[in-house]
């Protein structure tokens, strides 16, 4: 368990984070969702203690904290960061690095062969590193952290640089390893798929928790929009108002317009219905998605 | 350990460190093949030159008669020249009859006699091998008389000695005796700058690998210790470098023997002192020993600068403390004793052992086991330096 007790991180003026307190608990992948320069770096560097926050503590296993450099070094061998891709040793082969890897968290690692293997990296693990591609890098610092299997992982925008198939890949593989316990933190400003395996998403801004969301549990009560997105949002905009007057609206900048179903009546509805579809625009009905909230909270 | 060796083969892939080891290389095999062959020893064993002075001087003394009034020159050379003779002759004796413990019996007289006569001469007409006098040395004769009983206590030594004597062991060219030749010029220097070169980035390297290195589950103080041990195991390795040239000379000139002399001059008011002879083997014991503390103070000084300012550039300014000592030891110059105190009086490890700094420099301060103490608690000061700025400060690259 990691427990985060008024964290206050502050650069001159500037607040960072403003009295973060959040429990974070065994089997969870949590999903930090915020823009870049937002302060989910920040976060994820107090729970390393790369930066020492102004208040607060951080608190693992309910007894650990950073005290002295010798309960960091213990810390260290619960927690790891998946390692930036320009952090690469370019002289040496991926493997190299995962032997460090495994040899450093010796107590916690596993076989870096099996993860070769699960990542399917097998093919270019034994090359130096300059030779790898932005993808290739992006695997192997997340083959560097499973080697590692500490039971409290950070990963920092973890999806970039991956093709489809790859994002599919590491989203089952992280599903795994929460199933084994461990609480997986992941910073993002990518929003795809994070839904489909963080079982919490909380959203940052101005240094705290704006919006958090625990997708193991049912939402009750929670509104439904109607959704649409067209190359001509206004001018629907505007003709649906021709018939509905008061329609209130708002066009998000993910290009996407929503309106509030509570304020249609049947009848209106079903006029909204078939000018969507005679314009041969596709329309949706549901709550608001991550990508909707994103656009709300930073965008607005 | 298992971070020693990721930080070995960091080391040990790092180019700038490649070339180092390429460069010493290089340049111990030219000094193997090219400048070690072409020494000349101005105590060199030289038949002709003996012979020379030996027929010059019996036709001096079978022709001169000495009376009354005859110039005092003539008086003292027909005074000295016949011990010197008779010793010049056993050498030529010895050398024709190749009887070398013989030779080296002769010589270590002839060295005496020789020094005695020309330390005491009234008339300065006297002259150490000429050698000594070239390039306007202005320390010619104080280096004639230390060479001279340097070579007399070595002679000494080869004429009891129980190995097999050759000329290149009496004009000190076999492979130990060239290394020990090195190590009291101007390897000590190499050696020293080569570890600053090697170990100067051993802490900055890992600033542009920040993400991996800086979560690694060990205390920040063990991971500079760890470091710092392995820029001694890349600094060793350096030395093992000069292998293949030591092997290459002695091949060629023969290896010689740890028994060999290394004569120690023990200092004593006016520099009257005596000259004694330690073995080769001991003489290497304690520079191996010396060098290790060098190494050790240069690695963690590197590791200080490094966590203090983190700029491998700094780094390189240590290299100044080897040159420290030319600012204030300068052949007679009156010295403060406190002087001896500093490491960077320590710098030239093999002058120190065989105490010809005492000589040169006229002191008797400056000995092996003060160097000892001196770099020994400098280097423990240096890293409990290291200990309390990591304990005050945030240690990430």
């Amino acid at each position: 368990m990691i427990q985060l007790n008024n964290i206050v991180v502050q650069f001159g003026e500037k607040k960072v984070l403003n009295g973060i307190t959040k429990t974070l608990n065994p089997g969870e992948i949590i999903g930090l969702v915020a823009p870049n320069g937002t302060g989910k770096s920040t976060l994820l560097n107090v729970l390393m203690n790369y930066v020492i926050p102004n208040q607060g503590e951080v608190v693992f296993d309910n007894k650990f904290r950073y005290t002295n450099k010798k309960n960091e070094a213990h810390i260290r061998s619960l927690i790891s960061m998946m390692p930036d891709q320009s952090d690469l040793y370019n002289h040496l082969t991926g493997m190299d690095h995962l032997h460090i890897y495994r040899q450093m968290w010796s107590q916690t690692s596993i076989d870096p062969n099996e993860v070769i293997e699960r990542l399917n990296i097998s093919h270019y693990v034994k090359n130096k590193t300059y030779q790898y591609s932005l993808g290739m890098r992006q695997r192997l610092c997340l083959a560097m952290q499973i080697v590692a299997n500490t039971p409290y992982m950070l990963m920092d925008e973890v999806m970039n640089g991956l093709d489809p198939d790859n994002v599919e890949l590491i989203s089952k593989l992280l599903e795994e390893k929460k199933k084994e316990g461990k609480i997986i933190i992941i910073a993002s400003h990518l929003l795809e798929n994070l839904e489909k395996y963080a079982d919490k998403i909380f959203l940052l801004k101005d240094g705290d928790f704006i919006y958090s969301r625990d997708y193991r549990e049912t939402v009750l009560q929670e509104e439904s929009y109607l959704k649409f997105s067209s190359r001509n949002n206004s001018k629907l905009v505007k003709e649906l108002k021709g018939f509905i007057p008061e329609l209130k609206y708002e066009e998000l900048s993910n290009e996407r317009v929503i309106m509030n179903m509570d304020q249609f009546s049947m009848d209106q509805f079903l006029k909204v219905q078939n000018h969507l579809n005679n314009s041969q625009v596709n329309l949706q009905i549901g709550v608001l998605d991550l990508l909707d909230r994103y656009s709300i909270y930073y965008n607005s | 350990m298992n971070y020693i060796k990721w930080e070995l083969k960091g080391f040990f892939s790092n180019h700038k460190n490649l070339i180092i080891f390429a460069l010493l290389l290089i340049a111990s095999l030219y000094y193997a093949l090219y400048i070690a062959p072409a020494y000349q020893p101005i105590e060199s064993v030289n038949k002709e030159e003996v012979e020379a002075r030996y027929e010059d001087r019996k036709e001096f003394l079978d022709n001169v008669e000495v009376r009354n009034g005859s110039h005092p020159l003539t008086i003292f050379a027909a005074l000295v020249y016949p011990k010197w003779n008779e010793l010049d002759g056993e050498r030529l004796t010895a050398l024709a009859n190749g009887d070398l413990y013989s030779y080296a019996q002769a010589t270590h007289e002839w060295y005496l006699y020789a020094d005695e006569n020309i330390k005491t001469d009234p008339y300065d007409v006297l002259r150490y091998n000429p050698r000594y006098y070239t390039y306007g040395n202005k320390h010619a004769k104080e280096d004639g008389h230390y060479n001279y009983l340097y070579s007399a206590e070595r002679y000494s030594q080869y004429a009891s000695a129980n190995y097999e004597l050759n000329l290149n062991i009496f004009e000190e060219r076999t492979a130990l005796q060239t290394l020990k030749r090195l190590l009291e010029s101007g390897l000590p220097y190499i050696l020293l700058l080569t570890c600053l070169l090697l170990s100067n980035d051993i802490v900055m390297k890992d600033r542009k690998h920040p993400s991996i290195v800086n979560g690694f589950p060990m205390t920040p103080f063990k991971r500079m210790m760890l470091k710092g041990l392995v820029a001694l195991i890349g600094c060793l390795t350096s030395i093992a470098i000069l292998l293949p040239a030591f092997l290459i000379i002695g091949f060629r000139d023969g290896f010689g023997t740890l028994d060999l002399p290394a004569v120690v001059y023990n200092f004593a008011f006016l520099n009257n002192g005596t000259y004694e002879s330690i073995s080769m083997g001991m003489f290497l014991s304690k520079y191996v020993v010396m060098l290790l503390l060098w190494f050790v103070l240069i690695i963690s000084l590197v590791l200080l600068i490094s966590i203090l300012l983190k700029n491998e550039y700094f780094n390189l300014t240590i290299g100044i403390i080897c040159f420290i000592e030319i600012t204030y030891y300068q052949r007679r110059k009156i010295l403060d004793d406190w002087l001896s105190y500093l490491p960077t009086s320590y710098v030239q490890i093999g002058d120190v052992i065989s105490g010809y700094r005492n000589y040169a420099l006229f002191t008797d301060s400056i000995t092996t086991e003060k160097g000892f103490m001196v770099l020994f608690s400098t280097s423990i000061l240096i890293i409990l330096l290291i200990w309390l700025v990591i304990k005050k400060k945030k240690m990430t690259i």
